[in-house]
């Protein structure tokens, strides 16, 4: 059974279909990347997910359970961590209360501090402004703070909307490493990005354009696709 | 932060800076009825303040530190009051247990209410709190035999008894404001130092993140409405047997509902300390407008003294008191 079986998902806000007809699955381990322009459905998928949104058909499972329909706390309860995009914190909560939030889902025997010492740990940025607040961090920091708080769920599959969005290309560079390391770890990571670079870290992938699936497979199969050559290699 | 002695995690608001000078604040208070020079009528002044400062606290709860914008929270003022009064004057029932009657019904609407209109973002919830303030005016007016209609409802008065909670001087009534408010003090505190707290401010700050972050996000807003309408009803004891009546106007109507929310936007809204700070000032400036006006002929005054202060703090403080406080002490 897979991590994640999305069969046949279609997402409507109104009577805009955002992704029509998508399937794909994704098996414990490595960097699953969905890859496609603005506008293409990824985001939809996401929130579809995660619960944010609930889908119009279509089914979605984690090892054989139904997820549809669920409530977004109780997708992350069931182990699936969404961070959404634009690097969204608690702005008048501490960095410390921030990661604190997601704890209380309570996936893990740890006690708090040690879970926060983790994410301390791949983090160390978050331990010098534990005591600041969330708004006044910057925005690499900000990024950070949301992927950490998602780990504090201790997630099975952990799901990033467009992590490098409006970080400079260091920066950007940073948080996929990150993520590498994470991925290192054994967290499955399911990476929704435009920036080419979330290939470099991706075991498989597909390509979504006008909410459709253009090319699902491996991702030396995706690199050589015309989309990736003409997107972002220019040829 | 380390998890206390039940496992559960806290969040680290609130937990800090003890403010001593309260509690030397409240000593005074509760001494005032023994000083030379203090009178029943200022007493009744910080009575007043103390009735606010309450009102204002547990309004802060839903709103200060669940960022649920209640703009008619004399719903549940208005409630309690009615409640206590009804079963007093038609069934002889004392305050100490009409209050829990009151509470309970005030907090069945909040559920109601709540269940209504916080499932959807955005301003219906606060749409909600006004459309149920007007229609409780109409409904309290139409059942004239059981509220006394536009009249209002007076409480039948006994005399001095502990029983019935009445009293001709307002000294009893300032050690009784003196304790909620210090209760509601500290349970401000707690709340903002608990895991539920915590998933309140969470769901304030931004409720996509929340939910994401695993809060359940309808739920903790409901249970923050319940819990600030049932304090707002326990409160309405004070003014209940404080001023002896209540009216559709002092309950549900516009200057009420602005009553309500001023101590914590003064004070500093979403901290333990800003109600207290922002009643007090509001019954101050309140009761010297009123001097004032009565002098002058006009009245009114206090509420067009109420905006100027509001806008004032909006545009120049938007942390209230409190904040300006603290950003004292930081600097």
């Amino acid at each position: 059974m897979s991590l994640l079986a999305v069969e046949s998902l279609v997402v409507a806000h109104g009577d805009l279909v955002a992704v029509r007809d998508v399937s794909f699955n994704i098996e414990e381990g490595g960097v699953f990347v969905l890859l496609g322009a603005n506008g293409a459905g990824k985001t939809s998928i996401l929130r579809a997910i995660s619960g944010l949104n609930p889908p119009r058909s279509g089914t979605i499972a984690s090892d054989g359970r139904n997820l549809a329909g669920l409530k977004p706390h109780e997708v992350a309860a069931a182990g699936i961590a969404h961070v959404p995009e634009g690097r969204r914190v608690f702005p008048h909560l501490s960095v410390e209360d921030n990661l604190t939030v997601s704890f209380l889902v309570r996936r893990t025997n740890l006690k708090l501090a040690q879970a926060r010492d983790n994410v301390y740990a791949l983090f160390p940025r978050l331990a010098e402004r534990r005591r600041q607040n969330g708004g006044t961090l910057s925005g690499g920091e900000q990024q950070m703070l949301a992927i950490g708080r998602a780990m504090m769920n201790f997630p099975r599959l952990l799901m990033l909307d467009e992590p490098s969005l409006g970080l400079s290309p260091l920066l950007a560079e940073t948080v996929f490493e990150r993520l590498g390391e994470i991925s290192k770890l054994g967290l499955t990571i399911l990476l929704v990005e435009q920036n080419a670079i979330a290939l470099r870290l991706a075991t498989r992938g597909l390509i979504l354009t006008n909410g459709q699936v253009v090319l699902l497979g491996e991702v030396s199969a995706l690199q050589d696709s015309e989309f990736v050559r003409h997107s972002y290699l220019g040829l | 932060m380390t998890v206390n002695g039940a496992g559960r995690p806290r969040s680290t608001v609130g937990v800090s800076g003890e403010p001593l000078w309260l509690l030397g604040v409240l000593a005074a208070v509760a001494i005032l009825p023994a000083l030379p020079f203090i009178n029943n009528f200022i007493i009744a002044a910080v009575v007043r303040a103390l009735i606010f400062i309450a009102l204002g606290q547990a309004w802060n709860v839903v709103a200060g530190i669940g960022g649920l914008l209640s703009l008619g929270h004399g719903v549940f003022l208005g409630i309690g009051c009615y409640t206590m009064g009804i079963l007093f004057n038609h069934f002889g029932l004392p305050p100490w247990f009409g209050v829990f009657a009151g509470v309970a019904l005030a907090c069945v609407v909040a559920a109601a209410m709540g269940a209504l209109t916080l499932r959807v973002r955005g301003v219906f919830f606060a749409l909600a709190t006004v459309s149920v303030s007007l229609a409780l005016v109409q409904l309290s007016r139409h059942f004239v035999d059981l509220t006394g209609g536009a009249d209002g409802l007076s409480l039948k008065f006994i005399g001095n008894s502990l029983w019935v909670g009445q009293s001709r001087t307002p000294t009893p009534f300032l050690y009784a404001g003196l304790a909620v408010v210090v209760l509601y003090y500290f349970a401000t505190r707690m709340i903002l130092a608990s895991s539920f707290g915590l998933t309140m401010m969470a769901v304030r700050d931004d409720e996509t993140a929340a939910a994401a972050a695993g809060v359940a996000v309808f739920r903790t807003k409901l249970f923050g409405l319940v819990l600030s309408a049932g304090m707002t009803a326990f409160a309405a004891a004070l003014y209940m047997q404080f001023y002896m009546a209540i009216d559709p106007e002092a309950a549900f109507g516009l200057s009420q509902a602005i009553q309500l929310q001023l101590p914590s936007l003064l004070g500093g809204i979403g901290t333990a300390i800003g109600p207290v700070i922002g009643g007090a000032i509001m019954i101050f400036m309140s009761e010297v407008t009123n001097w004032g006006s009565t002098k002058i002929g006009v009245e009114g005054g206090d509420i067009l003294v109420y905006g100027i202060l509001l806008l004032v703090v909006v545009l120049r403080a938007p942390q209230g008191v409190a904040g300006l406080f603290k950003s004292a002490i930081v600097r």
